[in-house]
């Protein structure tokens, strides 16, 4: 084990017990979350390609897995309350998949491929969470037209790229305009009027922009 | 999937897996896993390894098993 690796494990460790003693029992428990995570970081350069593809498996396996475990607190939460689930949940269930799309969209994919994988990915969490909120009914299928748009986007960029390009401009405005002040909760909103339109402005770009990375 | 013969070159040269996994940069586990086809190197690490037996990549990695 590095030295630099060991000292700060000795700090972290004693500002754990200092803090638990002083503050909160809760340090104490943080330690066991953050010693382990800082040795798997910092030995991150130390490790062979073959352990470095491992861990990248075992990363990609984990976000699904995280992914999974998500969705089924939020239908359990869902189900148990009967009512649509709190914010925190369609977050917890976003957030993850925000964070692995634009991870691997950066590594410089085909243009009109990321596109059509933003619109797939977001247009499907909007149909799950509108059967959600809806109670797994026909009329919450009509009344999701958000993740259906999406998709529809996606399909017509297969032929036309650049009217799948202009219509998701054109949608991302439209549901933009619409979606301004439609909800009470402040931070309902702006966590919606961010994650809504985003993804509609991300692909019509894309599709618009001419791919020179060939 | 790629295979190879990595194990016949390493008795060529008289050599453990732990000191054929010191000269490449790799771990012990890597070479077993070479070995053992159950890992395809990276073309650095195929590149270390042929240069390290003073041959080319295609002596020791090859696509289809050899007869």
């Amino acid at each position: 084990m590095k030295k630099a690796v060991l000292l700060f494990g000795i700090i972290l460790v004693l500002f754990t017990i200092i803090m638990s003693i002083f503050v909160s029992v809760f340090f104490l428990a943080m330690v066991f979350l953050f010693f382990p995570l800082s040795i798997l970081y910092t030995e991150q350069k130390s490790v062979d390609e073959r352990e470095k593809f491992i861990r990248y498996k075992a990363g990609y396996l984990t976000l699904h897995l995280t992914i999974f475990l998500f969705v089924i607190l939020f239908i359990q939460e869902a189900l148990s309350t009967g009512e649509s689930p709190q914010v925190i949940y369609y977050l917890l269930l976003i957030f993850p998949s925000v964070v692995y799309t634009f991870s691997f969209l950066s590594q410089r994919i085909d243009l009109a491929r990321s596109g059509r994988i933003v619109l797939y990915v977001f247009g499907g969490w909007w149909i799950i969470f509108s059967l959600l909120s809806h109670g797994f009914t026909i009329s919450s299928l009509i009344e999701s037209p958000i993740g259906f748009g999406y998709l529809i986007v996606a399909f017509l960029s297969y032929r036309w790229k650049r009217l799948a390009g202009i219509i998701a401009l054109i949608y991302g405005l439209f549901l933009l305009a619409r979606l301004t002040g439609s909800f009470r909760d402040p931070q309902l909103s702006t966590a919606l009027l961010v994650l809504i339109p985003l993804p509609l402005f991300f692909s019509g770009i894309v599709f618009l922009k001419k791919d020179d990375s060939i | 999937m790629v295979h190879n013969n990595l194990k016949v070159w390493r008795a060529k040269f008289d050599m453990t897996q732990e000191e054929l996994a010191d000269k490449v940069d790799v771990t012990r586990q890597t070479i077993i896993a070479l070995e053992k086809g159950r890992y395809n190197p990276s073309v650095e690490l195929a590149l270390k390894i042929a240069e390290y037996f003073k041959t080319s990549v295609e002596e020791i990695f090859f696509l289809r098993e050899k007869l």
